[in-house]
């Protein structure tokens, strides 16, 4: 049977002529191929929306028609589509309760008094559990919005978007030409105490630019704003207007340039600003400009452009959708599906299409996980900057994200009236739930590990290295072949060295010959003659070793490995200079940097340490620590392990550029890399180090002590 | 609520009553918490005898006097302070001083502690019949002394009316009229009685007429409304009224009026304009005559349904007709309702028409409540079939709750003989708290019995029936429905025992059935809940009682044993009884038929937790509803607040 069309209370609405008040203004709007009528009222600045079935019933309410009458004719006009007496009667409950309906009988007062009470209740409550956020309305822009309006409507037109266009397009291309030149010593231009100071003093001024933008764009298509204020947002007092009016605009696209005017203002301004910024000259204007760009440009696009939050994002991308009241919907249709499936409480299923159930499931989802790592993220923030204070605001808003929640969650599955005939149940689930949770976090080990990077290197020993200087003749051996310790590589000559030998042999032979002459006549003479035959002798032995050691042997067993090998005879090598490797696979080594945070987990309490090279990040290595080096250090084996090389270091930018060191200091370890080719040498290392698995709750309980002791040293 | 409070509510609106005032969260945690400690500490009266004493002690000062010097001085006092402790001593020694004078027998202590008890605005537990009537009495009287009306609300019109000649005596010295509101009375026998100081009456009646005030006043209330009316020459609403306010009651049987009548609203309907829908049932029943049964529509299981062809046919009919036949969805569903008027529903068997009208029988345990739209249009088809006027649409004009009446009243108290089991209840319903004895549970053992079929219970009950007969007793059968009545009676009939029927009137032949269970082998049975007046002093023929169906509390079942004097008593269930299957769990209900013996009986002790599991899901399921309707109240006076102050 179709939902009961009568209902037993409707006489207390019957005779009733009810019409909407005169300062109520209703729009056709379209939703996803729908239409609906969206209720504007323009004293509370809310709005509301009705499908076709209730605003036949809302459009009929002229003060002159009875209730029965126009249900009567709904009746007749919908069909099977009519709202039936209950519905009717929401409907009319939920305009009462908007204040946008009025009848010929006065209201009963209590419940009017009821109601404002709790309005001025919740609306307390609500700035108590936003300490990070409370607002501070501070006067009515419209007038001066009003009057203004003819120098910025024509901005809302194809030709301001052209312009637009131009001025950021140029703006773009001119960043990423002057890349190098904008994002040079970023962090320290960045942090220095001085810009500091400027980014203070112009991030209010950019803000209220965006916060009119907003404003703007409502009046300029014909709605109205009535609230300008500041608000604190982590403490700092951000502009902010109340946009909601645009709500009611039909169009899809006007809605959604309301919701972006703010960051298309912000990044027009940034444009704008590096044109100045290029011509200048260095000094506090130009500093000033680079912080705008970067205020409205970068943190703009980054912060506000996120949807997740309640932001500018969250509206554009809201109204994108076509889905108003977004995360509201999201989470009622979690908390629908929840009660349905979890509690079995008979609710109605949602009727919205799958598509919209599937965007509303998702944004439930990852807003709920976003707001949740913000919320912390700040509160550490927070603590961090000003730490009694800090503590005591960020536990302030963690008890109303976390724990509110949590008191709402209990009260209502205890003494909820809509969980009475379900309750044993949905407390039964509840626990469950929370004991599966519990379950997980502290009975189930998870997998531990630390990962690091490191570049790929060989020992000292193996490296095939000129012993004397000379020039390549001959490379004996094809590179990358197998060799033995001792086998002949290279051979190099140095002429210098074989004149040196005929010299010295042809003095010895003059010495030789006269010492043979003087052996018989004078026996002092050829005493010295002999002494310096001796010391020929010893020259040539020196000489001919020498002569021995142009030929560039293998120190050990391995690869034969030398880099670029056609470019070897004919070059100039000298004492000590490697020349190539010879490259056991057995040994290829990488050196890893840890952080303090980690090094007691990599130190006591590795299972298994594998690599992957980036060349061939597919493939696992095995691996083990070799050695550790006693002493942390800032300093860092390979340059490539910084951020600026592509790792993960951060170095300290207030160090010269010739002795870079680390921001912090770390330990290093060497590790042997099994089965790595010896192409490998030189190549990014990208090391886990295993550790024995291990809960959540330890896991987290670790980083968060870590965390206390890092950033608030207790 | 002291004087000035009262003349607060009285100018508001020109009519006493209580606003439906929903106190804050802490005063709501405050009030139970508050009860709850009541309950675990100070349960009981109190020490009756110090307290008779200590009244004893106040009369003696009053005594030197005449008490038409006291009354005004005391009735001075009580407007300026209400109801102290040291006020309500005084009054209810003026009340032993003037039933001294007229020399009616004292009251007992624990008929005073009673009294003051209800004065406290609490309801009062008294085991005996007596010293119930005793505490009300003098409860009613002391109240009385303020001088505004005072309403005594029984559960039916004879009680009502034995109740104001009871009261009378304790009333009469003190110079308290008493009057009488029944069924059938005229408007202005009704204004007369509720111009008395005292009237009994029944929370029906007085609701009712509660009701009709409300309709007096319209959707404006108020001392403003009132002179505007009059100055537009309107008689004074006064005139138009029945009630002076309501200012104070006192329940008689709280549990059963409070709790158990709760669900029931009160409910003021007139007689609609049906020519519209005449129009409209007999096209249905004409379209659902021209379909063809197999071709159009086919009867599964005794229910019509639609087929293709006949769905395509009906669209085809009805295309001229326009108006609500458009809406296609509706329309199948009246098609349906109609193929069943028509095929499904036989006459004498399913219903009957009984002089002009058809009357379906009403499903067990569904009295008093609204009927579905369903069956109100099988109701009407089935008329238009039998060529019969269509039975009355009522349109509800006004309506209220029980609880929501009885909580507009200024102050409000009430007497039982046991309402331990529904303390809970009586306190967040009313926002009363429960002091007094608790009543002695049933000397008689109910030994519980439980089959699993309904044929299994029925000769069970014929069974033991015979074997009582026989045995010399008399015998009663406790059951809920007319339905079940007339087949546990054909059932008899089959053995060849006669039994008597108690309709519930409390009429003379009601008292004459009951008189018949002083002889041995008389069979009685009763749909009735037992009703004060109507009791059975134990006699030399033992009663054996057999509750055969499942009634909504324990408690009725053992008032049931109390009042007839039970010797013995027996319950039965049926595990395949329609309202059993509901509160009973599947897998229970197939472990329990495994427990059955070769005659179908569930063998204890199994059959003894059953009957305790289900009875405490009935109990349980009948606590949900009225809150429920209590939460509906609640959520509807939000919701249409739009329409002025609501029912």
């Amino acid at each position: 049977m179709a939902e009961q069309l009568l209902s037993p209370t409707w006489y207390r609405v019957a005779p009733l002529r009810p019409r909407i008040r005169s300062h109520v203004r209703i729009r056709r709007h379209e939703y996803r191929g729908e239409r609906w009528y969206v209720l504007e009222d323009r004293i509370s600045r809310r709005t509301h929306r009705f499908n076709p079935a209730a605003y036949l019933i809302v459009g009929l309410m002229d003060g002159r028609r009875t209730m029965q009458e126009i249900w009567d004719g709904a009746v007749e006009r919908l069909g099977d589509d009519a709202p039936t007496q209950e519905e009717v009667m929401q409907i009319l409950g939920q305009l009462h309760f908007a204040d946008v309906m009025q009848c010929e009988v006065p209201s009963d007062v209590e419940e009017l008094l009821r109601r404002g009470e709790r309005v001025t209740r919740r609306s307390a409550l609500a700035r108590w559990l936003s300490p990070l956020a409370i607002k501070f309305p501070l006067f009515d822009p419209d007038r001066f919005l009003q009057r203004t309006l003819p120098w910025y409507r024509k901005l809302f037109s194809p030709a301001g978007a052209l312009l637009w266009l131009l001025v950021v397009g140029w703006g773009a291309v001119s960043a990423v030409q002057h890349w190098d030149l904008l994002t040079k010593d970023l962090s320290s231009r960045v942090l220095a105490p001085d810009n500091l100071l400027i980014i203070a003093m112009v991030f209010p001024l950019v803000k209220a630019a965006h916060e009119f933008g907003h404003a703007c764009a409502v009046r300029a298509w014909g709605g109205e704003v009535h609230e300008m204020g500041v608000m604190l947002l982590v403490m700092m007092p951000v502009p902010y207007v109340d946009a909601s009016a645009a709500n009611a605009f039909p169009q899809r696209r006007r809605r959604m340039i309301v919701g972006a005017a703010g960051m298309i203002v912000e990044v027009f301004i940034a444009s704008i600003a590096l044109f100045f910024w290029l011509e200048m000259q260095p000094g506090v204007a130009r500093a000033a400009l680079y912080n705008v760009m970067l205020i409205a440009g970068v943190s703009t696009l980054l912060f506000n452009a996120n949807p997740l939050l309640r932001f500018d994002g969250y509206y554009i991308f809201s109204d994108w959708l076509d889905i108003p009241n977004l995360r509201q919907r999201a989470q009622q249709q979690f908390a629908v599906a929840f009660q349905r499936h979890v509690f079995g409480l008979p609710l109605p299923s949602e009727e919205a299409p799958l598509r919209e159930r599937l965007w509303l499931a998702a944004f439930a989802v990852a807003s709920f996980i976003y707001r949740w790592v913000i919320t912390f993220g700040i509160a550490v923030f927070v603590a961090s900057e000003y730490f009694i204070f800090g503590i005591m605001l960020a536990m302030w808003s963690a008890i109303a994200a976390v724990v509110m929640p949590l008191v709402g969650l209990i009260a209502y599955v205890g003494w909820s009236p809509r969980l009475r005939r379900r309750r044993a149940r949905a407390i039964i689930a509840t626990l469950l739930l929370v004991g599966l949770l519990g379950v997980f976090v502290f009975l189930v080990p998870l997998p531990s590990w630390t990962s690091v990077q490191g570049v790929v290197s060989v020992p000292s020993q193996t490296q095939v290295r000129g012993r004397v200087d000379g020039f390549v003749t001959r490379v004996l051996v094809p590179p990358g072949s197998m060799v033995r310790a001792g086998d002949a590589l290279v051979e190099t000559d140095d002429p210098a060295l074989r004149s040196r030998v005929v010299l010295l042999q042809a003095q010895r032979e003059e010495l030789e010959s006269r010492y043979q002459k003087e052996r018989k006549d004078n026996i002092v003479r050829s005493q010295s003659l002999l002494e310096q035959l001796k010391a020929i002798d010893a020259e040539l032995a020196r000489v001919r070793e020498r002569q021995n050691e142009l030929m560039l042997r293998s120190p050990a067993d391995g690869r034969f490995t030398v880099a670029m090998p056609q470019d070897l005879p004919g070059r100039f090598v000298k004492q000590g200079e490697p020349v190539g490797y010879v490259l056991p696979d057995a040994m290829m080594t990488t050196r890893v940097v840890v952080s303090q945070q980690a090094v007691d987990m990599v130190r006591y309490h590795t299972d298994r340490v594998t690599v992957r090279l980036a060349e061939n990040f597919s493939e696992v290595l095995l691996a083990r620590i070799l050695r550790e080096v006693p002493r942390a250090s800032e300093r860092l084996p390979n340059m490539a392990l910084a951020q600026s090389g592509g790792g993960e270091v951060a170095l300290d930018p207030s160090q010269q550029s010739n002795d870079p060191k680390a921001l912090q200091s770390h330990f290093e370890f060497e590790i042997s890399i099994t089965g790595a080719h010896a192409s490998a040498m030189g190549a990014r290392a990208y090391v886990r180090i295993e550790h024995p698995d291990e809960t959540l709750a330890v896991q987290l309980g670790r980083a968060l002590r870590q965390l206390f002791l890092r950033r608030f040293t207790v | 609520m002291n004087t000035a409070d009262v003349a607060a509510a009285v100018s508001r609106r020109g009519y006493a009553e209580r606003d439906d005032v929903r106190d804050a969260l802490p005063d709501r945690l405050a009030a139970d918490l508050s009860v709850r400690l009541h309950r675990l500490f100070k349960r009981g009266l109190g020490d009756a005898p110090a307290y008779l004493i200590e009244v004893e002690r106040a009369a003696d000062l009053l005594r030197d006097r005449a008490l038409s010097v006291h009354l005004p001085q005391t009735r001075y006092r009580l407007r300026r302070d209400g109801y102290t402790e040291a006020l309500i001593v005084e009054c209810l020694a003026l009340c032993s001083i003037g039933m001294e004078r007229k020399g009616i027998a004292k009251p007992s202590a624990v008929s005073y502690a009673a009294a003051a008890a209800q004065l406290r605005r609490g309801v009062a537990a008294v085991a005996d019949d007596q010293s119930r009537i005793e505490a009300l009495g003098l409860a009613v009287t002391a109240a009385a002394l303020l001088g505004e009306p005072v309403h005594v609300l029984a559960r039916s019109d004879v009680r009502a009316v034995s109740l104001a000649q009871l009261l009378g005596a304790y009333a009469d010295p003190m110079g308290v009229s008493v009057a009488v509101v029944a069924q059938g009375m005229d408007f202005r026998a009704r204004r007369e009685a509720y111009a008395a100081t005292v009237t009994c009456t029944t929370t029906r009646e007085i609701g009712l007429d509660y009701l009709r005030d409300r309709l007096q006043f319209g959707a404006r209330q108020g001392q403003l409304a009132n002179v505007a009316a009059r100055l537009a020459g309107d008689a004074p609403v006064e005139e138009r009224l029945l009630l002076r306010g309501l200012y104070c009651a006192f329940v008689d049987d709280a549990e059963l009026v409070m709790i158990d009548d709760a669900r029931m609203p009160l409910v003021i309907a007139a007689e609609a304009d049906q020519s519209r829908e005449r129009l409209l049932y007999e096209q249905a029943v004409e379209l659902a005559r021209a379909l063809d049964e197999e071709r159009d529509f086919t009867m599964g299981d005794g229910e019509p349904t639609l087929t293709d062809d006949g769905r395509q046919r009906l669209a085809l009919l009805v295309s001229p007709l326009g108006g609500i036949w458009a809406a296609r969805q509706r329309c199948e569903e009246l098609i349906i309702i109609a193929l069943r008027a028509l095929h499904e529903f036989v006459r004498d068997r399913d219903y009957q028409v009984v002089q002009g009208r058809v009357v379906f029988p009403t499903p067990a345990g569904k009295e008093g409540e609204d009927r579905t739209e369903g069956d109100e249009l099988l109701q009407k088809l089935t008329e238009v079939k039998e060529g019969c006027a269509l039975s009355g649409r009522r349109d509800v004009l006004a309506r209220v709750s029980v609880p929501r009446f009885l909580n507009r009243y200024l102050r409000l108290a009430g007497v039982s003989s046991g309402v331990q089991s529904v303390t809970g209840e009586i306190s967040s319903l009313y926002g009363l708290r429960v002091m007094g004895e608790n009543q002695p549970s049933s000397t008689v053992p109910c030994k519980p019995r439980v089959f699993v079929s309904a044929q299994g219970l029925l000769d069970a009950i014929v069974r033991h029936a015979l074997d009582s007969v026989a045995a010399g007793y008399a015998v009663m059968i406790a059951l809920r429905s007319q339905q079940e009545a007339q087949t546990v009676m054909e059932a008899l009939a089959g053995a060849g025992i006669q039994a008597g029927v108690v309709r519930g009137r409390g009429d003379e032949a009601d008292r004459n059935t009951l008189a018949a269970l002083e002889e041995p082998g008389a069979v009685v049975i009763t749909c009735h809940p037992a009703e004060r007046g109507v009791t059975r002093v134990p006699a030399d023929v033992p009663l054996h009682l057999l509750v055969a169906e499942l009634h909504d509390s324990r408690r009725h079942v053992e008032m049931l044993c109390r009042i007839y004097a039970a010797s013995r008593c027996e319950t039965f269930l049926a595990l395949d009884n329609e309202i059993v299957k509901t509160l009973m769990p599947v897998v229970v209900a197939t472990w329990a038929r495994r427990r059955a013996d070769a005659e179908g009986e569930v063998r204890p002790p199994w059959s003894v937790w059953l009957t305790r599991r289900i009875q405490a899901a009935m109990e349980r399921e009948q606590r949900l509803l009225r809150e429920e309707l209590q939460s509906r109240d609640v959520h509807l006076g939000d919701l249409l607040a739009f329409s002025g102050r609501n029912d």
